[in-house]
């Protein structure tokens, strides 16, 4: 896993499916994941609705077109918000301890074809969060699935199609 | 039976005293018992949140020296400890369970507390549109966090309700409490049950806090402080207690072993002690007949005041010839001496005058204690001592011949007193932008350390301290509210002007009934709503029959009774409306406390321009300045008056104007030039200067008095400046004492006194034409 990390700027096309059983059928929204490292994070859904969310140090900044001001909050106050975040930075930097901090973890396959299960064991996580199970290519993140405690399930899959080169 | 007539009569007025303390005096440390009564409605106000309000309540803490995890787990146990042990009404340390328990409770609420509630959002496009958002949110990285809720609440009506507060700075959570990651500690409050003036309670309370503490943590390297106004004035009174004890056994000390020097005679030490000690067994008598309660201040200062009368029996007893009874130096003194007693009498009259608590009280204890005083002198000490004639004099009385030679030749000096006068009035007058200290938070023994101290803990709490404010009063609670209400308009003018940044009100965390009964109009019924919900969510991907929890909670909001402050009790909302909604002397003041103010005259011209009595604009440090500011004019007017009234006794008791004047000069060069020195020196003069001032006039007047007495022969001459230099020794012995204090109050007090009296008695021997019968 370690051959992800990428100290380079990267823009990641993803394809977020939300499996749920309050819902009739998916939900499925597309965007960007703009990473600067080591921790500037920009998650930016372009269908079928607009959001941004910019994250730098603790700073979460949440832009809806045609709903008002930019809100920010402090990561500090949203636990959870603040976990999926740190996961995301951390496989992008391919940072295996910080990982560490926050799950407990499983990997599996090989260099080429890795699978990572991670269970989380902070308490603000463990509430809304069962596992989150990772795969990926030698050095590409590929997929990452957010499986909650009702049986929701969120898959997001990630194309490095335009990652920037410096 | 002469002797026995005025000693039964003191024990018999000592005895009455004793019975009037034990059954009667009840001493207050209540700080603000001490400040103006009679004061503006907005100076009211702030005395009794000073008083008695939340923040005077609540105690920050802050635990380090661990890491993260263990201190997590000592503020959980902590915090477990303390809900439960029966002193504190609310422990916040950010606990999941407890704002769990928030979050259930504004939820049960939610459709009468939103401000989001209105007939809009409950029409079909209403629900269409807050539903499409909601959906957007349950597609974001925030949807795991809705889940549980949605079907209730698929408007999102919680999220509406803590929009304002997410937007306010919250102390970061991790391991599930609130900490301070920058100084790597856990941070916690806690709410007192008793009021914050009431000490012993808050020292109880704080006790408890220290026990809990040392029995939960699991390594002694973890480390607690507390902070906030009553933990400050716990300590504070624990340190000027200590300084007091030390200082007093100091003094005493020093001065007893000078008096033995003196007269070599342990009787005559022990006269001086009981004239002092009866002065002030009547002063607390006569406060406590006067008054409610006696405040500690009273008894502080008032024992310095009525330490003039210490030197009552060193004038006596140094007066006394070869071979005279004591009674007959003290009839023969008692012209003098009476006149030294009746100026404090009548310079403590001006005080008792005051409109202020504290100062009448000052003025009734001095005007009493050195009557006692003085008339122990005259009639008890004489009728106590022994009839036995004099004998020879102590060593320290063999050097009165220099001393008198001394003094003698003081008189070339007497040009020294008018200059001084000239420039101390020059040095003052100069310095008169910066001569008087009005901020209220420098007259406190507050070290710098522990304010800054108690800055950082707000800061990272997110409880900064509130300056400006706009206060609403009422007949009721529902009143306020409403009146708030009103305001609304107005607060959110001034933030979009930019005047402020935010405000803050308790009819945000609870609303008026009758903006409740309002929402729940705004809510359609059962059949209704079901009926717009199925065209509202027609194109979204939601379950049949998903919201049927919603439809049940929103009949229920129709028919519940309205939310009550009770209903948000041991919620971080309850405290936030305890604090901002108070009941005061009948009536109700809500509190909109206003932050990042840039336009201070906003809100004044803002309020102004309502023209209703009931709404008034505060800035707590302007009031609490002025407060400041109109307590020191009044002392200080007294004081003026005091002088005049002391002028008119010692004219009409040295029955000629002339020799008053001659009194009076050097003791106000004297006053003059100690200002004069504290200014240059960069000392702020307050209301504790004043004070030690009034007392440097009372010893000073009595040094002039005896300077220029109308003595027999040249013995009795030296007498009088004997005794004089007596009097000064001992008090630059008792108030050097004071001065050496590490705590401001006293530093301050020991401080002019001694300069005053040094310089009283130098101006005074310079200035002296003593008479010859």
């Amino acid at each position: 896993m370690s051959s992800l990390a990428t100290q380079r700027e990267a823009v990641i096309a993803f394809t977020e499916t939300r499996h749920s059983s309050l819902l009739k059928e998916p939900l499925v929204t597309t965007g960007e994941l703009l990473f600067k490292p080591p921790s500037t994070l920009e998650r930016r859904v372009t269908a079928p609705f607009e959001e941004r969310y910019i994250i730098e140090g603790d700073q979460v900044t949440i832009e809806r077109p045609g709903a008002g001001d930019p809100r920010t909050l402090s990561l500090g106050s949203q636990p959870l918000l603040a976990n999926l975040v740190e996961t995301i930075r951390a496989l992008l930097r391919g940072d295996l301890r910080a990982l560490d901090r926050l799950y407990r973890i499983e990997l599996a396959g090989t260099r080429d074809n890795w699978a990572l299960t991670l269970l989380p064991s902070d308490p603000a996580m463990v509430e809304f969060v069962a596992t989150v199970r990772v795969t990926g290519h030698a050095g590409m993140l590929e997929e990452m699935e957010v499986i909650e405690p009702s049986g929701d399930r969120t898959v997001t899959r990630f194309e490095h199609a335009h990652e920037a080169s410096r | 039976m002469r002797r026995v007539a005025p000693i039964a009569a003191w024990l018999a007025c000592l005895a009455a005293c004793g019975w009037i303390l034990i059954s009667r005096t009840s001493v207050t440390a209540d700080l603000t018992a001490f400040l103006p009564r009679a004061a503006t409605p907005a100076q009211e106000l702030l005395v009794s949140q000073l008083r008695d309000g939340v923040a005077s309540r609540l105690i920050l803490i802050a635990v380090d020296g661990a890491d993260v995890a263990t201190l997590a787990a000592t503020s959980q146990a902590l915090a477990t400890r303390l809900r439960t042990g029966g002193h504190f009404t609310y422990v916040a340390n950010g606990t999941g369970t407890l704002a769990k328990r928030d979050r259930e409770v504004l939820f049960a609420h939610r459709y009468l507390l939103s401000p989001a509630v209105n007939a809009a959002r409950f029409t079909e496009e209403g629900l269409h549109a807050a539903l499409k958002r909601t959906l957007e949110l349950f597609a974001s990285p925030l949807g795991p966090l809705i889940r549980p809720t949605l079907p209730r609440d698929p408007t999102g009506e919680l999220a509406a309700l803590l929009a304002p507060q997410a937007r306010r700075s919250q102390p970061t959570l991790s391991h599930g409490v609130w900490v301070d990651t920058r100084r790597g500690r856990a941070l916690l409050m806690a709410e007192t049950h008793a009021p914050g003036y009431d000490l012993d309670a808050q020292a109880a309370a704080q006790a408890a806090i220290e026990a809990e503490f040392v029995e939960v943590r699991t390594d002694p390297a973890i480390r607690m402080v507390m902070s906030g106004p009553s933990v400050f004035a716990v300590e504070s009174r624990a340190t000027i207690r200590a300084d007091i004890w030390r200082l007093t056994l100091v003094a005493g000390l020093g001065v007893t072993l000078l008096l033995l020097a003196a007269y070599r005679r342990i009787s005559l030490v022990a006269f001086g002690l009981l004239s002092v000690a009866s002065g002030i067994t009547v002063g607390i008598a006569a406060v406590s007949l006067g008054f409610d309660v006696v405040h500690g201040i009273t008894l502080g200062f008032g024992a310095a005041l009525v330490g003039e009368a210490v030197d009552y029996p060193t004038f006596l007893v140094a007066h006394r010839a070869a071979g005279e009874p004591l009674a007959a130096t003290a009839a023969r003194i008692w012209p003098t001496l009476r006149l030294a007693m009746l100026t404090t009498v009548f310079g403590s009259l001006a005080m008792l005058l005051s409109s202020f608590v504290g100062l009448a009280q000052l003025g009734l204890f001095s005007l009493a204690g050195v009557l006692t005083a003085g008339l122990v002198t005259r009639y008890v000490i004489p009728a106590l001592a022994s009839t036995r004639p004099n004998h020879r004099m102590a060593p320290l009385a063999r050097a009165a011949p220099a001393l008198g030679a001394l003094c003698g030749r003081a008189r070339i000096f007497a040009p020294i007193v008018p200059v001084a006068f000239v420039a101390a009035a020059g040095v003052i007058a100069l310095e008169r932008a910066t001569l008087w200290e009005n901020d209220l938070a420098n007259l406190s023994p507050i070290s710098d350390a522990a304010k800054r101290r108690d800055e950082e803990l707000r800061s990272a709490l997110g409880a900064p301290d509130v300056r400006q404010l706009i206060a609403v009063r009422g007949k009721s609670a529902e009143e306020v509210l409403q009146r708030l209400e009103r305001l609304e308009p107005m607060l959110r003018r001034m933030v979009d002007s930019g005047a402020i940044r935010a405000y803050d009100s308790p009819a945000r965390y609870l609303p008026s009934v009758a903006t409740q009964r309002a929402r729940q109009a705004a809510l359609p019924d059962a059949d209704e709503l079901a009926r717009r919900l199925a065209r509202a969510t027609q194109g979204l991907p939601f379950r049949e029959g998903l919201f049927k929890p919603f439809l049940e909670d929103v009949a229920r909001a129709r028919a519940a009774p309205p939310v009550r402050p009770s209903d948000l009790a041991e919620t971080a909302w309850g405290l936030a409306v305890r604090s901002l909604l108070v009941d005061q002397d009948g009536g109700w003041v809500g509190f909109a406390p206003l932050s990042g103010v840039t336009d201070p005259n906003a809100p004044v011209s803002a309020v102004a321009a309502l023209g209703d009595p009931a709404v008034l604009a505060l800035d707590l440090k302007a009031e609490s300045d002025s407060m400041v500011r109109t307590y020191r004019e009044q002392a200080l007017t007294l004081a003026f008056l005091g002088v005049i009234a002391i002028a008119a006794v010692l004219a009409l008791g040295l029955r000629s104007l002339r020799r008053a004047t001659d009194v009076m000069i050097p003791v106000l060069a004297a006053i003059a030039a100690t200002a004069a020195i504290l200014a240059l020196a960069d000392v702020r003069l307050s209301l504790l200067h004043i004070v030690s001032l009034l007392l440097v006039l009372g010893i000073g007047v009595n040094y002039a008095l005896f300077f220029n007495r109308a003595v027999a022969d040249s013995a009795d001459r030296l007498r009088s400046t004997y005794s004089v230099v007596v009097a000064n020794l001992t008090t630059l012995i008792a108030f050097g004492a004071l001065a050496t204090s590490g705590t401001a109050i006293l530093q301050a007090i020991g401080q002019t006194v001694v300069l005053g009296a040094a310089l009283s008695l130098v101006f005074s021997a310079a200035w002296a034409r003593p008479g010859v019968e």
